[in-house]
C-alpha cells in the first residue's frame, strides 16, 4: 500500500484549516498565480484533462472534457454552477471541504472560471447546511480583500465574483438542470435535454456545473501537474476522493483515499471495521443510488469504471454498510420512500411509480405482501427506468432491482412468513 | 430539407422540424398528454417515447428535432412496452370511473387505456394519495377535479403562454403534486382550458354532463362572435347547438377562442330567432308564413322601381352577413329597383379588445362588407342615407342583418328617424335584431343556417357551413329575395352560391380566380396590398 | 398586498440589497429572499409570500410554487424548538427509529405536531448528510450529533428552561 496521500484533506489538521493564512502558508494560491494570465485557458482544460480529474458529484464524467463544451468566444456571459447540495443519503463529504478548507475551493472556483472565461459563479449549499454557508461566505470576503476576487485579479485583467446561493429541502436541486432551475427562483424541476447547459444553462447562458469536491482537487492539479495527479488515482480515474462511510462500521466517517482503493481496505482498514465485527451483510458503494454489494463482492476497486463493470456505481462516493441482521426489505423500503419523497414530480413514470415502489415495499415489509407484489416491484422499477427526464427515476429503480436480485430469498420470506423474519421486534 | 425514415418509409421534412409534428403530418399518430403545437415543450408525461436508430434510450418526439437521415420507430415492441408502462402509471392514481366522468369519449386516458387494454389498475384504491373529490369552481366557467389531473401542466403553459397571466400552479412535489389555481382566473379566454386539459380534470361548466359527446354531430364553421372570425366546430343534436370549440388554425386562432364567441352559440339556438316573420298592421303584429309575408311586402314595394341614384328603396347590410349575402342584396337592388343605394359601411358593434384574439369589432363580417363598399368608387354613404331620409327621398328600406349596435350607437335617434318611413323591412335571424319600427320582420338564415364566406380582420377569408334549418319560413336571403322578386312579377336569379363566392371575391380585387373549394377548412388569405383598408385607422 | 408587509431590520434591509446585486434577474433572489423573510418571521404566510412576489415583481403564483416545492419553509408559526429526526438509512441503522418514539412517547405528540407549549416540534426528514456522525437530531439549525436517548434527554431539558416563546 502507498503512503497515504492527502490533497483536499492535507490540511484539515490544522487548527484554523478554514482561514485564508493557514491556506496561503500551506501552498494555497499558488497555482492561481501560477495560472492566470501566463496561461492559456486553453492550457488550463488540456491539463485538467489529462489528469483524469472525473466528476465526484455522482455521474463521474471527465471534467477537462465537460470544460471544453463550452464553444468560445462566447457572445453571452458564461456562468460556473458549484454543486454544494451534497444531498445523497450516505454523503457527507463536501459540507468537510467548504467548512474546513473553503479557500481551496474557492481558488478552485477561481482556475475553472478562468478556464471557461466565467466571470461569476455561484456556489449552490444545500439549505440546511448554514454553517457552510457561513464559512464560505467569510472565506469569500477574506480572498476578496486579498484580491483573489473581484476585479483584476492579482493584475491578471481576470474578474470574478463568487456568490453563495442557499438551496431549501430538495435533493433533486443537486441534479445539474434543477440546480439552474433553482438558482433562477423556481421549483428544482429538471429540465429536457437538449439543450445541454453548456449550451444553454443559467440564465439562458452558457453554465458548468461541478461538485465542491471535483473543484477543490483542481489548484493541485495545476500546481503539481496532470501527471502527478492521474498516477495517484487508478486507470482512467485520476487523484484522490473523499469517501464518506457510515453505518454499521466501527470509525464512520469521510476517507481521503485514491480512485481504486479497494472496498475491502476503506471498510475494514480505514473504517475499522464492522461493528461488534459482525459479518458483513451487504454495502452501497456510492451513494445511496448504487446497486447494493454482497460480501464477496468487496474486493472491487473504488473507482467509477471498476464499479460500474460489476453493476454498480461510483456516485457520489457514499458507503453505507450493513451488517448481518439489517433487513434488507427495511432498508430498500427506507431508499424508496426517501426517492418518493424527493421526485421532483414533473414525469409521470417517476412521480407515480417511486411512490408506488414506496407502498409496495411497505406492505411486503409490514407483512401483508404477496408473491406477486415482488413481480409487481421488479415491473414498477423497470417501468421507470430510462424513461425521464432526469435519472432520479433510475436512481430509485437501479436499488430495487439490485436489492431483489441479491437478496430475493429475504422478499420473499417476508412474503411467505407475512412478518419480518430478520427484525422480529420493531420499534414502535 | 432532411429525409427521415418513419416506420420504414422515407419522408422529407424541413430539418430540424419536432418529430412529433413531423409524425402528425404524415399521419403517423403518438399518444401525448403534456404535448401541445401551440405551447411550449414540457416533456413530462413521457407517453411520447420513440425509438430512434444509434440511441441506447427511448426519446420522447416531443422534444426532438429532426435531423437528415434519422430513422425512427414509433410502433416497435420496446415502444408499445414503454406506453403501456407509462400509461400504467398515469393510471395508478386516476379514479376509474370513465361512466360517469364528463370527459369520457374525448378523454386522452381513456382512448389509450383502452387500446393498451389496461382495464385494471394494479395499485388498490386504499393506496392511492387522497386528493379532493370534490369538483371545484374556479370562476369564468372552468371547473377543476383534481383526481383526475394527469400533471401534464398543459393549463399552466396556456395561462402563462397564451394569456400572460401566471393564474394556475403547480404546487407540492412527488405525488402530491397538484394543480393549483392561485389568482383569479379573471380572462376572457378561460373555455380553451377546458379543451386544452387532455382528460376530465378540466371542464366546461356550461357543457358539464350536459351531453355525451359522441351523440353530438360536427359542423366545422366559423365563430360569428368578432372580426377574427376563430376557427371553430359547432357540436349540435336535434338542431341545437350544444357548443362552439376552437379549431387550430395558425394563421387565425392557433388552437384558441375566446369565451365570448364560445358561449355565443346560446344565441344562435333557436330561443334566440326569428322563427316565424309578422307584418306590423295597426296596433298589432301578425304571424305569417315567409312567402305569404314576402307577398304582402311585394305588394308594396311593386311600382317603386326608378332611377339608380333616385330610386325611393335602400338597402343597408349589417356587418355579419357573408360576402355571398352582401353581394346578393346589391344585386337584387339594381337589378329589381335599379338602385344603387345600398350602404355597406355600417360599423360593427363595439366590444373587448386586446392582443390575443378578440378585434373590438362584435360582428363577422365587417371587413368583407368594407371591401365590397370599396369595390365602388362612389359608395352610398350612411351620411347619404341619413340625409335621403330626412328629406324624405326614401319610401322604402330593407334591413339586412343583425348587428345594428354599431349603427344605433353611432347615430343617436336612429329609430326616431326610420318612423316616418312608409315601407321599412328587416331580413334578420335574431330576435335582438328586429326594429320595432320595422313593418316586415322576416326571419333570415342564422350562421349554422346557412353557407357562405365571410372575411375576417387580417383578410382571411373563411367558410361558414350550414348543419341544418330549423324550419321552412327561415329562409337565406338570396332565397327570400328571389321569391320577393317573383311576386313583384319580376325575375331575379339568385344563382349557385359557388358563384357567388367567384363574383364576389372578383369584385373586391386579390382572389380573382379563387374559389369556394379553395377557401376550404383552412381559408385563404388576400394579398396584403389587398387587405382591408377599414383596419388601417 | 404591498410590500410594506415586509418591515425589515436594518440588518436584514442592507442582506437584501446584496441578494438583489448577486444575481441577473429579480426572480433569481427568490430563495435567498425567501430564507431572509423566514428567518425574520419565522414562517411564510400568503400574505408574506404576495408581499415577495410584489418585491421581486414576480407573479404571486411562482412565490406559491416555490414555497410548497422546497421543505424549508414553514407556512405557518412554528415552535421555538423544531426537532427534525433525521430517518435516512445510515441513522436508521443506527438507531433514529428509538429516537423517534422516544421523542414523540416523551414530547406526547405525533410527527408534525406541536407540543401545547409552542416550545417543541416533531418532524422527520431525509438523510441531513451528518451520517458519518448518525443518529443525527437536528434542532433549528443545529445538529446533535451521535445522539442517544440520554444526550436527547438533557438537550431537551437545557432547552425547555429557556424562556417559551412570545414570553
Ligand atoms: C437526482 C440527482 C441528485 C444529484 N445530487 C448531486 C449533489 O447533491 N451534488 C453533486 O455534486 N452532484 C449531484 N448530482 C450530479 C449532478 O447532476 C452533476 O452531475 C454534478 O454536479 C456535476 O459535477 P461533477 O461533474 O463535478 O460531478 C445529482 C444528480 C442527480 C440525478
Ligand atoms: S425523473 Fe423524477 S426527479 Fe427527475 S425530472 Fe422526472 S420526475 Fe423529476
Ligand atoms: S388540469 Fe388538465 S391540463 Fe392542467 S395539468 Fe391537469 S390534466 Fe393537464
Ligand atoms: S407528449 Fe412528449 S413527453 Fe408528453
Ligand atoms: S442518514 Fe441521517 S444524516 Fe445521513
Amino acid at each position: 500500500m502507498e503512503k497515504a496521500i492527502k490533497i483536499l484533506t492535507q490540511n484539515f489538521g490544522l487548527e484554523d484549516s478554514h482561514t485564508l493564512e493557514a491556506y496561503t502558508k500551506t501552498g494555497g494560491y499558488q497555482a492561481v498565480r501560477k495560472v492566470l494570465g501566463k496561461i492559456a485557458p486553453e492550457g488550463v482544460i488540456e491539463e485538467v484533462k489529462r489528469s483524469n480529474l472525473r466528476g465526484l458529484g455522482g455521474a463521474g464524467f471527465p471534467t477537462g472534457m465537460k470544460w471544453s463544451f463550452i464553444s468560445k468566444p462566447s457572445k453571452k456571459p458564461v456562468y460556473l454552477l458549484i454543486n454544494g447540495d451534497e444531498g445523497e443519503p450516505g454523503t457527507f463529504k463536501d459540507r468537510t471541504i467548504m467548512t474546513r478548507d473553503p479557500h481551496r475551493l474557492i481558488e478552485g472556483v477561481l482556475l475553472a472560471s478562468y478556464a471557461l472565461g466565467a466571470h461569476t459563479a455561484y456556489i449552490y449549499v444545500r439549505g440546511e447546511f448554514t454553517f457552510c454557508m457561513e464559512a464560505l461566505g467569510k472565506a469569500i470576503a477574506e480572498a476578496k480583500e486579498a484580491g483573489y476576487l473581484g476585479k483584476n485579479i492579482l493584475k491578471s485583467g481576470f474578474d470574478l465574483d463568487v456568490y453563495i446561493h442557499p438551496g431549501a429541502g430538495a435533493y433533486i436541486c443537486g441534479e445539474e438542470t434543477a440546480l439552474i432551475e433553482s438558482l433562477e427562483g423556481k421549483p428544482g424541476r429538471p429540465r429536457n435535454k437538449p439543450p445541454f447547459p453548456a449550451v444553454v444553462g443559467a440564465f439562458g447562458c452558457p453554465t458548468i456545473v461541478n461538485n465542491v469536491e471535483t473543484i477543490a482537487h483542481v489548484p493541485q492539479i495545476l500546481l503539481n501537474g496532470a501527471e502527478w495527479f492521474a498516477k495517484i488515482g487508478s486507470d482512467r480515474n485520476g487523484g484522490t476522493r473523499l469517501f464518506s462511510v457510515s453505518g454499521h462500521v466501527k470509525k464512520p466517517g469521510v476517507y481521503e483515499l485514491p480512485m481504486g482503493t479497494p472496498l475491502r481496505e476503506i471498510l475494514y482498514e480505514h473504517a475499522g471495521g464492522i461493528i461488534g465485527d459482525s459479518p458483513l451483510k451487504g454495502v452501497i458503494p456510492g451513494g445511496s443510488s448504487a446497486p447494493i454489494l454482497r460480501p464477496e463482492e468487496v474486493d472491487v476497486g473504488m473507482d467509477f469504471d471498476q464499479l460500474a463493470k460489476i453493476g454498480s456505481m461510483g456516485g457520489s462516493g457514499g458507503i453505507i454498510a450493513m451488517a448481518e441482521g439489517t433487513c434488507m426489505v427495511w432498508a430498500l423500503h427506507n431508499l424508496a420512500r426517501f426517492y418518493a419523497h424527493e421526485s421532483c414530480g414533473q414525469c409521470s413514470p417517476c412521480r407515480e411509480g417511486t411512490g408506488w415502489a414506496e407502498k409496495v415495499l411497505r406492505r411486503i415489509e409490514g407483512g401483508h405482501g404477496t408473491a406477486s407484489d415482488i413481480e409487481l416491484l421488479e415491473k414498477i422499477a423497470k417501468g421507470m427506468m430510462t424513461r425521464t427526464i432526469c435519472p432520479l427515476a433510475d436512481a430509485c429503480a437501479l436499488p430495487i432491482l439490485s436489492y431483489l436480485k441479491k437478496y430475493r430469498d429475504e422478499f420473499e420470506a417476508h412474503v411467505r412468513e407475512k412478518r419480518c423474519p430478520v427484525r422480529p421486534k420493531r420499534a414502535a | 430539407m432532411a429525409s427521415v425514415v418513419i416506420n420504414g418509409e422515407r419522408y422529407d421534412v424541413a430539418d430540424g422540424e419536432r418529430l412529433i409534428d413531423v409524425c402528425d403530418r404524415v399521419g403517423v399518430y403518438i399518444p401525448r398528454f403534456c404535448y401541445h403545437p401551440n405551447l411550449s415543450v414540457a416533456g413530462n408525461c413521457r407517453m411520447c417515447l420513440v425509438e430512434i436508430e444509434g440511441m441506447p434510450k427511448l426519446q420522447i418526439s416531443c422534444n426532438t428535432n429532426v435531423r437528415d437521415g434519422m430513422s425512427v420507430l414509433t410502433d416497435s415492441q420496446k415502444v408499445k412496452e414503454a406506453r403501456a408502462d407509462v400509461l400504467e402509471f398515469i393510471f395508478i392514481n386516476h379514479p376509474l370511473d370513465c361512466p360517469i366522468c364528463d370527459q369520457a369519449g374525448e378523454c386522452k386516458l381513456q382512448d389509450y387505456y383502452m387500446e393498451v387494454g389496461l382495464y385494471k389498475s394494479r395499485m388498490p384504491q386504499e393506496f392511492k394519495v387522497k386528493k379532493p373529490r370534490k369538483a371545484i369552481r374556479w370562476g369564468s366557467g372552468i371547473v377543476f377535479d383534481a383526481e383526475r389531473c394527469v400533471l401534464c401542466t398543459r393549463c399552466v403553459r396556456f395561462m402563462e403562454e397564451v394569456v400572460g397571466k401566471r393564474a394556475i400552479g403547480v404546487t407540492n412535489r412527488g405525488d402530491h403534486e397538484e394543480i393549483a389555481l392561485l389568482e383569479p382566473l379573471s380572462t376572457l379566454y378561460a373555455g380553451n382550458l377546458a379543451d386544452i386539459c387532455p382528460v376530465g380534470a378540466l371542464t366546461s361548466e356550461d357543457f358539464r354532463f350536459k351531453m355525451r359527446v359522441w351523440f353530438l354531430s360536427r359542423t366545422d364553421t366559423i365563430c360569428p362572435g368578432c372580426s377574427r372570425g376563430c376557427n371553430i366546430t359547432a357540436w349540435h343534436k336535434d338542431k341545437k347547438i350544444y357548443r362552439f370549440t376552437p379549431r387550430q388554425n395558425d394563421s387565425v386562432n392557433h388552437a384558441w377562442m375566446c369565451d365570448i364567441g364560445r358561449y355565443s352559440y346560446k344565441e344562435e339556438n333557436s330561443s334566440s330567432l326569428i322563427l316565424k316573420g309578422w307584418v306590423r298592421e295597426g296596433s298589432g303584429t301578425k304571424e305569417m308564413a315567409t312567402p305569404e309575408l314576402l307577398g304582402v311586402l311585394a305588394q308594396e314595394l311593386k311600382g317603386l322601381k326608378g332611377k339608380a341614384k333616385e330610386s325611393s328603396v335602400a338597402a343597408l347590410v349589417a356587418p355579419d352577413r357573408t360576402n355571398e349575402e352582401i353581394f346578393t342584396v346589391c344585386a337584387f337592388m339594381a337589378e329589381i329597383f335599379g338602385s344603387s343605394r345600398v350602404v355597406l359601411d355600417v360599423p360593427a358593434p363595439k366590444g373587448p379588445k386586446d392582443d390575443l384574439l378578440l378585434t373590438g369589432e362584435m360582428a363577422s363580417n365587417p371587413a368583407g362588407l368594407s371591401l365590397f363598399a370599396f369595390r365602388s368608387a362612389k359608395p352610398y354613404t350612411i351620411d347619404a342615407f341619413k340625409q335621403d331620409l330626412k328629406e324624405g327621398k326614401l319610401e322604402a328600406v330593407m334591413l339586412f342583418g343583425d348587428a345594428w349596435e354599431g349603427l344605433e350607437a353611432a347615430w343617436p335617434g336612429m329609430q326616431e328617424a326610420f318612423k316616418a318611413l312608409p315601407t321599412l323591412a328587416i331580413f334578420a335571424s335574431k330576435r335582438k335584431a328586429s326594429f320595432p319600427q320595422a313593418r316586415f320582420v322576416i326571419p333570415s338564415a342564422s350562421m349554422i343556417q346557412k353557407d357562405g364566406t365571410w372575411v375576417n380582420v387580417t383578410g382571411h377569408v373563411q367558410r361558414v357551413r350550414k348543419a341544418y334549418r330549423l324550419n321552412r319560413d327561415i329562409l337565406a336571403d338570396g332565397e327570400s329575395l328571389g321569391l320577393l322578386a317573383e311576386f313583384m312579377g319580376e325575375s331575379f336569379q339568385v344563382g349557385k352560391l359557388e358563384d357567388i363566392t367567384k363574383r364576389f371575391l372578383e369584385a373586391i380585387g386579390g382572389l380573382s380566380g379563387a374559389s369556394l373549394a379553395d377557401v376550404g377548412l383552412e381559408g385563404v388569405s388576400l394579398p396584403s396590398e389587398e387587405q382591408p383598408k377599414h383596419l388601417e385607422a | 398586498m404591498s410590500p410594506e408587509v415586509l418591515a425589515f431590520s436594518e440588518e436584514a434591509q442592507a442582506e437584501l440589497e446584496s441578494i438583489l446585486q448577486a444575481y441577473p434577474t429579480k426572480q433569481a433572489c427568490l430563495l435567498p429572499v425567501l430564507h431572509l423573510v423566514h428567518r425574520e418571521f419565522g414562517y411564510i404566510s400568503d400574505p408574506i409570500a404576495e408581499a415577495v412576489a410584489g418585491l421581486l415583481e414576480i407573479p404571486f403564483a411562482v412565490a406559491v410554487e416555490v414555497l410548497t416545492f422546497y421543505t424549508l419553509f414553514a407556512r405557518r408559526p412554528q415552535a421555538k424548538y423544531v426537532i427534525q429526526v433525521c430517518r435516512g438509512l445510515s441513522c436508521a441503522l443506527l438507531g433514529q427509529e428509538e429516537l423517534l418514539a422516544y421523542l414523540k412517547n416523551r414530547l406526547k405528540i405525533k410527527e408534525g405536531e406541536m407540543t401545547p407549549d409552542g416550545l417543541f416540534e416533531l418532524k422527520t426528514v431525509e438523510c441531513l448528510g451528518g451520517c458519518g456522525e448518525s443518529p443525527i437530531v437536528r434542532i433549528n439549525e443545529t445538529y446533535y450529533e451521535l445522539q442517544t436517548i440520554d444526550r436527547l434527554e438533557s438537550t431537551l431539558k437545557e432547552l425547555s428552561k429557556g424562556p417559551k416563546k412570545g414570553a
